[in-house]
């Protein structure tokens, strides 16, 4: 039920989609145990954002998840989320040589769907560590270091 | 044509670091000042740096890029043509919104360089004759830093002890001092303890989000209030057409769409552009009459010429221990001025500054920073990043650029704002000096890296995204036909139009060039306050 409510939030992409998608960002950064992995993170969410957001990041997207559900279809036969994760590196590396537009597009908004995510940031230990309003305290500069920098004198030229 | 207003003395036309210094200096001195900005006040508590989506805003709505933030305000440019992408912000406080506020003065030799080097062109003014207007710059600004920097003359006391450098500058530093090379805590215009009314930082890291607690001296929490308080009128979201000249060649105003879209007159005496390198020949050529068929002031056929970036390369070492680097001011740390001067065996003229900057949050660590060493996707992914977090730290290679006239800003023949106004078009590509410059540098950054014990080091020779500083466009100099405003930045063609921004640097130095920019800016205010009534009549005060 949560997933098709989730599916159903989705601008761009179907229910089949969604789980393709998931078991690729699945792969690009997997669970550790600590860490979720990007898949179950809500990326897709992010990634049928930018699809919604341009004609052309949109097709370039379907061709290469295409490219993909293909490539897996013809290593055996299967959907790329049945695969063994050694099968599925191997035909996300291929599709990174071949089709690199959409898979730098793919890992730079994997990424910051990923990194700008708050429970990410949370378990990484920046929840709460937004820059402000608390920054960061640091030791005062230290001036003697620069002892020996006075002592090798001048270092600029006269005009 | 929309509403007559009334005539003012003086009109600025933009609201950054140059406009609001110049305004707050005539305004002081009892002028009628008015100012029209084509972007908005930004509040420094709307800054992205104290919301969930901090660093992905850096690529929306944050961009330094105005192609990519695409805001009402902005103005598209066509920069397929460039090596180099201009940067800026339209807004109140201009490009010092996103600026990472590192506040070094050019140094006496950059003035010279035709005498010294045999190369472009001597200023026509020194580093002495600006100097009283970069210590009073500082004093309003607040600078913090620290005195005897040998890198530089004597000069007057910095306001505020220097930012700290943490773990990760002295561990830098450590590379420096073992080759025995210059290095200095960096003047910052950023208080390190309070400073007229504003905070000490509290070392938040991205200052190009915006200062959400205005530790930063950008002119919209500095110089404005002040210019306004003494009576400067600034109106926002109102874009400048173009410059209208009377039938004796004179300025005497501008067109402008107003803030509802209205195209309105308003009449001035004295007409100052403070529009930066790359608006302020936009806004001249675009300026363009019966008179001055060629774009206003363009007799010498220097408006938009002579385009200068600082040429960039960027070098990331990384290191086993966690540095801690995402805390504190990220472009002020330390500086090295080493490699500065010219040294005719290395095969080129003039040199480099090699700054260093503090390390990223976790989206650009994992995006690879600007180095586009991305942290690999796959299995490893985790353990490289927690290997990376915190423990880069990048020594920027920022060189001198030399004027070349075949780099420039002309008008797109097709692209234009949301007002019609033609757009920029930008033609500019680095030259062999500036290659062999910057290699040189990175050599130099990388022995800084390996002597401090980095365990792997990356770089990127070339910086697109890295056009920070729009200089050169608008140039200085006493012969009208060699330049395009006097030695006291009025135009040779049009003695009461003024130019204010970086587009009078007759050469760009190689040290970040705000401090220098509003320096000129007081120095403009200050001789037209001197000359005033000889040149406009007493009606002028």
């Amino acid at each position: 039920m949560r997933r098709q409510g989730f599916v159903q939030e989705m601008k761009v992409v179907n229910a089949e989609l969604c789980l393709l998608l998931t078991s690729i960002l699945d792969c690009l950064i997997p669970s550790d145990g600590r860490l979720p992995g990007a898949g179950g993170a809500g990326i897709v969410r992010y990634i049928d954002a930018l699809m919604a957001g341009s004609e052309d990041t949109k097709q370039l997207f379907l061709q290469g998840l295409y490219e993909i559900e293909a490539a897996s279809s013809e290593l055996s036969k299967s959907d790329f989320g049945s695969l063994a994760q050694g099968q599925q590196v191997g035909i996300l590396s291929s599709v990174e040589a071949n089709h690199p537009a959409f898979f730098a597009l793919l890992i730079e908004n994997t990424y910051k769907g990923y990194y700008s995510n708050p429970e990410i940031l949370r378990i990484l230990g920046f929840a709460g560590m937004l820059p402000q309003p608390e920054g960061y305290s640091l030791h005062p500069f230290e001036s003697d270091m620069l002892e020996n920098v006075k002592k090798r004198g001048k270092r600029y030229r006269e005009a | 044509m929309g509403q007559k207003g009334n005539i003012v003395d003086v009109l600025v036309v933009g609201a950054g670091s140059s406009g609001g210094a110049f305004t707050w200096s005539l305004s002081e001195a009892g002028f009628d000042v008015m100012c029209l900005e084509q972007g908005p006040w930004m509040k420094p508590e709307d800054s992205p740096s104290a919301q969930e989506d901090w660093e992905l805003r850096s690529y929306t709505d944050f961009s330094l890029d105005p192609n990519f933030r695409k805001l009402p305000q902005d103005y598209p440019i066509n920069n397929e043509n460039s090596s180099i992408t201009p940067l800026m912000v339209n807004a109140v406080g201009g490009s010092g919104i996103h600026w990472g506020a590192h506040f070094p003065r050019m140094r006496p030799s950059d003035f010279r360089v035709k005498s010294l080097d045999g190369v472009a062109d001597d200023w026509p003014l020194s580093y002495e004759d600006l100097e009283p207007y970069f210590d009073l710059n500082d004093r309003m600004v607040g600078v913090s830093g620290l005195n005897g920097n040998p890198a530089y003359p004597p000069m007057s006391p910095r306001q505020t002890k220097p930012l700290p450098i943490g773990k990760h500058g002295e561990t830098i530093a450590r590379g420096f001092e073992k080759l025995g090379w210059h290095w200095w805590p960096a003047d910052s215009a950023i208080n390190s303890e309070p400073y007229d009314g504003r905070p000490a930082c509290n070392n938040c890291g991205p200052c190009v989000l915006g200062c959400f607690n205005r530790s930063r001296a950008s002119a919209d929490v500095m110089y404005w209030p002040k210019a306004i308080d003494k009576g400067a009128l600034l109106k926002v979201n109102c874009r400048v057409k173009e410059i209208t000249v009377g039938k004796d060649g004179l300025a005497d105003g501008v067109v402008y769409f107003d803030d509802t879209g209205t195209l309105r007159e308003q009449k001035a005496r004295v007409v100052v552009l403070a529009c930066n390198g790359v608006g302020t020949p936009r806004l001249l050529l675009n300026s363009s009459s019966t008179l001055f068929p060629d774009g206003l002031a363009n007799g010498s056929g220097l408006v938009g010429r002579n385009l200068m970036f600082h040429p960039v390369g960027l070098v990331d070492g990384l290191f086993e221990e966690d540095l801690e680097g995402f805390k504190g001011p990220q472009s002020c740390s330390i500086t090295s001025y080493e490699f500065y001067e010219t040294y005719s065996y290395r095969g080129f003229v003039r040199g480099s500054q090699l700054q260093v900057n503090r390390s990223l949050g976790p989206l650009h660590t994992a995006l690879g920073g600007s180095v586009g060493n991305a942290i690999p996707w796959g299995s490893d992914h985790h353990r490289e990043f927690s290997d990376r977090m915190g423990r880069t730290i990048r020594v920027v290679v920022l060189g001198e650029d030399l004027p070349e006239w075949h780099n420039r800003v002309e008008l797109d023949s097709e692209m234009t704002d949301t007002d019609g106004i033609p757009s920029p078009k930008i033609n500019y590509a680095e030259n062999q000096n500036s290659k062999k410059l910057i290699k040189f540098g990175i050599d130099r950054a990388i022995e800084a890296l390996d002597a401090a014990g980095a365990k792997s080091i990356s770089y990127n020779p070339s910086f697109r995204a890295g056009g920070w500083h729009l200089l050169g466009t608008a140039k200085m100099g006493t012969d009208p036909e060699k330049s395009v405003v006097d030695e006291y930045g009025a135009c040779h063609d049009v003695k009461n139009l003024f130019v204010i921004d970086g587009s009078i640097f007759v050469t760009a130095g190689a040290v970040n060039p705000t401090s220098t920019i509003q320096a000129l800016a007081l120095y403009v205010a200050d001789n037209l306050k001197r000359r005033a009534s000889a040149m406009f009549g007493s009606s002028l005060r």
